[in-house]
């Protein structure tokens, strides 16, 4: 069982999250411009990363906030934890960003 | 607003009132129905629409998260828990939402806020006694040692897999667990199975 640090109420148990996928997947602005390969590959294609992995999860039987994780999904290591809004930490290598 | 006369606690076929109590019981339980419970949401950021809500409630909205500001005694006046950066729940004795809903609804006005009368959708179970944590912890992934979960704190967890909110509202400890009126009657009755160690059988 993973143990998360949500940002407003520190280490829960996992049991206590629900998972949301990839983070920082932007809606393409204009939609009807797409291609239905383009709109395919918006609604469905994720990267399937082994490392460092930046994705979202709520606490949904907690303060039901949703916020991004940033986890190695070889090892289950969590790298950072941070906002909606907030620009990750770090280069998204799992390393401290500096090079 | 529910007609009183309509009124039903999720416990009252168990008739708990009936039953009875252990006094060498080192956990005993509770439960606190039909208590006044309301949420609102707002921008605590915005110094007016705090300001607005403490004057019209009586005490300030928390912003730490999992605390809870107000009165220890219930009796004396409004209690708000921190759900969210956002969202709080505001608890007060028996039969006092519509006069808190109405004192909000003209307080709110001015903002992008909502106040939603939830007293129906949870009962409250009081779990207490010296036994009370080691019992919770049977079916709670919170620390309940007073190190990490001080008195007059609160948060929202899991029961037994049911969603919770927890206020410690006493020392001895005194636990109040708020629970969705559909998962009363299985909440209790886990309690009631994870406690029984705690309750000596009676001899003869
Ligand atoms: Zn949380």
């Amino acid at each position: 069982m993973l143990s998360i640090p949500c940002p407003w109420c520190g280490p829960r148990d996992e049991t206590e999250y629900s998972y949301g996928g990839e983070a920082h997947i932007v809606r393409p602005e204009d939609p009807q411009a797409l291609s239905d390969r383009e709109w395919a590959d918006y609604l469905f294609m994720r990267a399937n990363t082994k490392g460092a992995h930046r994705e979202r999860w709520v606490h949904s039987h907690g303060c039901r906030r949703w916020f991004n994780v940033e986890r190695n999904t070889a090892t289950n290591e969590i790298i950072a934890v941070y906002k909606m809004g907030e620009s990750p930490p770090g280069d998204g290598t799992g390393g401290d960003g500096a090079p | 607003m529910v007609d009183p006369y309509l009124r039903q606690s999720p416990l009252a076929h168990m008739h708990l009132n009936t039953r009875p109590v252990s006094t060498d019981a080192t956990v005993w339980l509770r439960e606190e129905p039909f208590r006044t419970q309301i949420v609102l949401r707002g921008n605590a950021d915005k110094k007016p629409f705090r300001d607005s809500v403490e004057s019209a409630v009586g005490c300030a909205l928390p912003r730490e998260p999992n605390s809870v500001t107000g009165p220890t005694d219930l009796n004396d006046g409004t209690r708000i828990l921190w759900l969210g950066p956002d969202e709080w729940l505001l608890v007060a004795p028996v039969g006092n939402e519509q006069q808190l809903m109405e004192t909000l609804a003209d307080t709110l006005t001015k903002f992008h806020a909502a106040a939603v009368d939830v007293s129906e959708s949870r009962t409250v179970l009081s779990v207490g006694g010296p036994s009370a944590s080691e019992a919770l912890a049977k079916g709670c992934s919170l620390d309940l040692h007073p190190r990490s979960f001080a008195t007059g704190q609160c948060a929202q967890s899991e029961i037994a897999r049911a969603h919770a909110i927890y206020h410690k509202v006493g020392e001895d400890p005194v636990f109040e667990l708020y629970i969705h009126r559909s998962y009363a009657e299985y909440v209790w009755m886990w309690l009631e199975d994870a406690t029984g160690e705690y309750v000596p059988v009676a001899e003869g």
